[in-house]
């Protein structure tokens, strides 16, 4: 699959790296280029799709970075709104249907799931599911 | 009318205080703990401090019981979400939203927000056309910076100087809305004459107010 990922923080960075591992193509599309060093600091791999610098939720950066054919996009930077509004942006502007979205805070995570159909991640919640799993045992 | 101003810098405050004399009821929202200070000092309203697109914030702000939600903070996707969540969670029937990039207006109105103004655009818009000619000037910006009523000097040398109103070109959306001559105020019908140095006031859709000029022969010196 081709697959656009939005943000380059540890998050979209060991997503990147496990998803070339199992042989999908990769664009990645990260504000800061600072944030790309991170796909080097590897061991034992190298980044072999393309990263491109800019804005992800600017229309034109996201046809830069292969929207168009891509089969699925992750926003997963660590900003919530950027995250949000990229995949409105992939879903309502370019019709995405598989459009995966990490949002820290629990609440928007329910109402972006019900009201605008987005698949979200709260990582509030699984943080706390896990610690709570751990100790309930 | 009560008001909810998510971000309290320049563009919220002076709002803020604009609201206020029309005698709106506003609340505002602002993380910066500094600013809230300054604001509730100088304001004497309810301030917020707290992040726009929390729930506990907007629930703190009652923004459920505002008539508009007004999103003027600096990150247009901030301004996004913060409407998005006033409409769809607190049932707020009015939302608007500031876009400082031009490429977001239509985006964010796509995207559900009722009005987006475009402070970079309509600015940027005026200064180009001071800049580009002294014959014409904005008097108003409408329909939110789409278009605009202007006052155009014809120039001594007009082309169309003696000719009728209905003999003269006028392409794109444009109307012809009154003449000024000396002291003279005219309302223009098919028959009136265009004469050199008349101030006429143009109303024109902006997209389409270089044709008139080109038409015309205004554009440039």
């Amino acid at each position: 699959m081709n697959i656009l990922v939005i943000g380059c923080d540890q998050v979209g960075a060991s997503l990147v790296r496990d998803l070339e591992h199992i042989g999908h193509d990769i664009s990645l599309i990260e504000k800061d280029p600072e944030q790309l060093k991170r796909l080097d600091a590897f061991d034992d791999y190298r980044f072999r799709g393309t990263a491109l610098v800019g804005d992800p939720t600017d229309p034109d950066t996201l046809r830069q970075g292969g929207i168009d054919n891509c089969d699925a996009v992750a926003a997963v930077s660590e900003d919530d709104s950027v995250n949000l509004m990229a995949a409105q942006i992939a879903k309502s502007i370019f019709r995405r249907e598989k459009v995966i979205c990490r949002v820290s805070d629990p609440h928007l995570q329910v109402l972006y799931h019900k009201a605008y159909e987005i698949d979200t991640i709260c990582p509030t919640v699984l943080t706390e599911q896990s610690v709570f799993r751990a100790l309930a045992k | 009318m009560k008001v909810c101003i998510a971000g309290g810098g320049k563009v919220g405050m002076y709002l803020a205080q604009s609201l206020l004399a029309h005698h709106h009821k506003v609340t505002i929202i602002e993380p910066q703990e500094m600013l809230c200070r300054t604001l509730a000092d100088s304001l004497d309203i309810p301030v917020i401090c707290g992040d726009a697109i929390s729930f506990d914030t907007m629930r703190t702000a009652d923004v459920a019981s505002c008539d508009a939600f007004v999103a003027v903070t600096g990150a247009d996707e901030n301004n996004l979400v913060a409407c998005q969540i006033a409409k769809r969670e607190f049932g707020v029937n009015r939302t608007v939203a500031r876009a400082s990039n031009p490429k977001n207006r239509e985006l964010l109105h796509t995207l559900g927000v009722d009005t987006v103004v475009c402070g970079t655009d309509n600015l940027s818009h005026i200064l180009e056309r001071e800049i580009e000619t002294d014959t014409i000037r904005q008097l108003l910006s409408l329909g939110g910076g789409t278009a605009s009523l202007n006052e155009i000097l014809l120039p001594e040398n007009f082309q169309f100087a003696g000719q009728a109103v209905k003999d003269i070109p006028m392409p794109g959306d444009a109307i012809l809305v009154c003449i000024t001559r000396d002291a003279e105020f005219i309302i223009p019908h098919g028959n009136t004459t265009l004469l050199p140095w008349d101030r006429i006031l143009c109303l024109t859709q902006d997209d389409t107010l270089h044709l008139l000029m080109d038409a015309w022969g205004l554009s440039g010196k």
